[in-house]
């Protein structure tokens, strides 16, 4: 019985860890030209900074991944009724097989990558509002710079 | 040899090797921000090797402060369990510490472009 839950563990594991890093590659691949946007064109801090935020990002989501990752054997537990001599009685017993640990790998699959969508949804957000903003205080200059010449 | 103890020293190393390797990330990345920060090399350096110091102490010191287990540890599967679980738990809190630290350089450089806007 017991092994089983090790099998799930050992299979939970690679899946959680290659998912969160194939997620962090192709999002900060692509988030560097956002960021270069945002440090107005200066690579090596905006490299850095998208690199704390890779570290950041792994941190978070394979931390999520280990913290979660027990499974709870009372989940199993069914409760039955049985009649024993002559009387019936709560029969509580724990049952769990390879349907059951199959549907709970693949609920802690589906949340880890729910949330990995979610952070990547909320990063997304922080890029384009950088932006917005990098763009808003770049105006403020010349604007500044245009008033000093008159 | 008890279960428990070999439990205690995978989590030590694992923690050990999160906090290490995080750290000299943080050390090489930060280094910039904090130089953009000061504009000064000398104290750029000092403060980044301060923080490198005072980050390893912290963490390690987290780590052997949660070393103790009350639960029941006697098979390989509650061997996983702890691990992934405290392992998780020291990941969840650097991330933690980590945003806000970024956010912390974000709002302190916001305010000196502030305030050399104002003083200039």
């Amino acid at each position: 019985m017991k092994d089983l839950i090790v099998t799930t563990y050992v299979a939970y594991l690679p899946v959680a860890i290659l998912l969160t890093f194939a997620v962090a590659r192709i999002f900060f691949k692509n988030s560097k030209i956002f960021v270069l946007d945002i440090f107005s064109g200066r690579e090596d801090i905006a490299n850095s900074t998208n690199r704390l935020f890779e570290t950041g990002f792994y941190l978070l989501s394979l931390g999520y991944a280990l913290f979660r990752m027990k499974i709870n054997k009372f989940d199993f537990i069914r409760t039955d009724y049985q009649v024993i001599n002559g009387v019936r009685e709560q029969v509580k017993q724990l049952t769990y097989g390879h349907q059951e640990l199959f549907e709970v790998l693949s609920s802690k699959v589906g949340m880890l990558a729910v949330v990995l969508g979610v952070m990547v949804f909320f990063l997304m957000f922080m890029l384009f509002r950088g932006k917005k903003k990098s763009a808003e205080g770049r105006a403020k200059r010349d604007e500044l710079a245009r008033l000093q010449q008159i | 040899m008890n279960v428990k103890i070999i439990t205690y020293s995978l989590y030590l190393v694992s923690g050990a090797l999160i906090t290490l390797v995080v750290g000299r990330d943080l050390y090489n990345n930060g280094y910039l921000l904090i130089l953009d920060l000061f504009k000064n090399k000398d104290l750029a350096i000092t403060i980044n090797k301060f923080l490198l110091t005072g980050y390893y102490l912290v963490n390690i010191g987290y780590v052997s402060l949660t070393l103790i287990q009350v639960g029941k540890i006697d098979s390989l599967a509650s061997v996983l369990e702890q691990l992934a679980v405290n392992t998780g738990r020291i990941a969840l809190i650097l991330s933690y510490l980590h945003f806000q630290n970024i956010a912390f350089l974000a709002i302190l450089s916001q305010r000196r472009q502030k305030l050399t806007q104002y003083f200039n």
